[in-house]
């Protein structure tokens, strides 16, 4: 029973650290690695990280981690006295990172010197991620972060992915970080349509004849308030008929005779017929006849009613006008149109 | 003078009621040929001549109330019998439209014939229709009206046992004016007396025009 008990125990311990090793993670590997390096505990510290830097390390190693680690590398060989080698350390997270970085408060002026070596030496072109931004382009701007490892002329372009026309974000000397910004307008002032953009950083070294650029795609939004729709067009139903039928010169002479026929029955079947009636009646037949005739002919040459077009031009002019008022308001609306911008693509992607 | 009280009780009010608001008011003057005949079993005494007066409207969402007046001297035909009167009529008319081209119509009319022997005074109440069709576009109008007169009452004779009144004419209105030609027949026949039978006619052919205006 105890020899059988202390060949397990004997077994947990041998099995024990190399599983545990394994599951450590880059992460926490690194953390022992930077807790070494502030201890002084240089050589432990260098193999840890030379390991994780490995090909074939096994677990995997984000670019944040692999350029911290060149940089702790690169600071434990200054110590050693190895600038050399340090300074290619160096190159490599520079080369991941262009806005890698010595805190002054965590590395010696030795170490900060021997980084801008590496800075001179190295050309590489760095964006920011651009988190997920809401722009209204009458009062904001989105803001870019790009930076070169040193003295450059830089050209920051935007631009609808297939298109040829771009806005120049930047184009001029730079050295180290730089904020640039875009208001939300496209190369024709307008404001810029929803789609996909690519925002390309190219930059060229004032030191040597290195290059590199920067790609980075971001999908561009409107937020508008819905829109009103126009009044649709005024249909035969909405309309009063502007002429007159081609009948009703017809029955207005049918009219006429029929008042002057009124007159005369109102003066010979109504009347009394002790008492008989004078001429006032026939007065009013002749020109209740007159009438009719004068109507017929005028309303055959005036057939158009203009009552029925002044109603009909008012309730055109009123739609009109309310069309007028309803694109007004749409234009307020689209003017406070906000840009949403997010990420398309990994932070940056080198063409 | 007590038939003119309610009268000029509504010509009291009349700037009340204007202020009111989408009122229309109209003024019309009046001048009509007037053909007044009598059979009072003694032949057909005549007597023509021209009359003149006027008419305030005041109208509001299809009611319209018509105050009018008007006077005039009738001549004695010659050969007739007759002997000259003048004529003064007030009159009230309330109309209701309920529908576009048909008027209802009920009032009181005021009249006395002055002769040089007698004054005679009428009170007719009357209620009827008229119709209006447009007869070109909506300037020119056809017009026809009838009305009953339930009532007729003459001093010094028995009620009226059969009146009416009946006419056509033409309207003209374009913009604010209003012009108007009609022709009326109005006959009353009253019951016999023995073996005579009165009756009466009063036939006109009035021109009327004016002009409407509209308050707020």
């Amino acid at each position: 029973m105890s020899r059988r008990a202390a060949a397990l125990g004997l077994a947990f311990l041998l099995i024990v650290p190399t599983t545990t090793a394994a599951q450590a993670g880059t992460a926490e590997l690194l953390q022992q690695a930077r807790q070494l390096y502030e201890r002084l505990e240089i050589e432990r510290a260098l193999p840890i990280l030379r390991q994780i830097v490995s090909p074939e390390w096994p677990l995997e190693v984000t670019n944040a981690q692999r350029v911290e680690a060149y940089k702790y590398l690169g600071a434990a060989l200054v110590l050693r006295g190895k600038q050399d080698s340090a300074v290619l350390y160096f190159r490599a997270a520079l080369e991941r990172d262009a806005f890698a970085d010595l805190d002054p408060a965590q590395f010696t002026p030795a170490q900060e010197g021997t980084f801008a070596i590496a800075r001179r030496r190295t050309f590489s072109v760095g964006l920011r991620p651009i988190p997920e931004t809401r722009v209204d382009p009458r009062t904001g701007r989105l803001s870019v972060t790009v930076v070169t490892t040193h003295a450059a002329l830089l050209r920051a372009t935007l631009r609808v992915l297939g298109g040829t026309e771009y806005v120049v974000l930047y184009n001029g000397p730079n050295d180290g970080a730089r904020e640039l910004g875009w208001n939300g307008l496209g190369p024709d002032g307008q404001l810029a349509p929803p789609g996909r953009y690519d925002l390309s950083v190219v930059g060229r070294s004032q030191l040597g004849a290195q290059a590199d650029s920067l790609r980075i795609y971001v999908d561009v939004r409107h937020e508008v308030e819905p829109l009103e729709d126009t009044l649709p067009m005024l249909g035969t139903a909405e309309l009063l008929p502007e002429r007159h039928t081609e009948s009703t010169a017809g029955n207005d002479l049918l009219k006429g005779l029929g008042v002057a026929g009124g007159a005369l029955a109102v003066g010979s079947l109504l009347a009394n017929d002790r008492l008989g009636t004078g001429h006032d009646g026939r007065i009013m037949v002749g020109v209740a006849t007159v009438g009719g005739i004068a109507a017929f002919f005028y309303r055959r040459e005036h057939r158009e009613i203009p009552r029925n077009v002044a109603l009909n031009t008012a309730r055109r002019a009123d739609r009109d006008g309310a069309n007028a008022a309803i694109r007004s308001r749409n234009t307020d609306r689209i003017a406070r149109t906000i840009l949403l911008i997010t990420p398309a693509s990994a932070p940056a992607v080198r063409p | 003078m007590s038939r003119v009280g309610p009268m000029v009780l509504a010509g009291l009010l009349l700037p009340a009621i204007v202020s009111a608001q989408g009122i229309e008011l109209s003024g019309l003057i009046t001048v009509a040929h007037g053909d007044h005949r009598v059979d009072a079993g003694l032949g057909v005494e005549r007597a023509t001549g021209l009359l003149v007066g006027g008419v305030v409207r005041l109208e509001r969402r299809g009611i319209a109330l018509d105050l009018s007046g008007v006077t005039g001297h009738l001549t004695a035909v010659q050969g007739s019998g007759g002997i000259d009167r003048d004529v003064s009529q007030l009159g009230a008319l309330a109309q209701f439209a309920p529908l576009p081209w048909l008027v209802l119509e009920s009032g009181v009319t005021f009249r006395s014939f002055g002769t040089v022997v007698a004054r005679q005074r009428w009170t007719l109440v009357r209620a009827g229709a008229e119709a209006r069709v447009p007869l070109s576009g909506e300037t020119f109008w056809a017009l026809g009206h009838a009305h009953l007169l339930p009532m007729v009452s003459v001093n010094g004779l028995p009620n009226a046992a059969t009146s009416f009144d009946a006419g056509t004419g033409l309207a003209y209105r374009r913009g604010r004016f209003v012009f108007d030609l009609t022709y009326t027949l109005e006959r009353c026949d009253f019951p016999s007396q023995g073996s005579t039978r009165r009756s009466e006619q009063l036939g006109t052919i009035a021109l009327r025009g004016g002009v409407e205006l509209r308050l707020h």
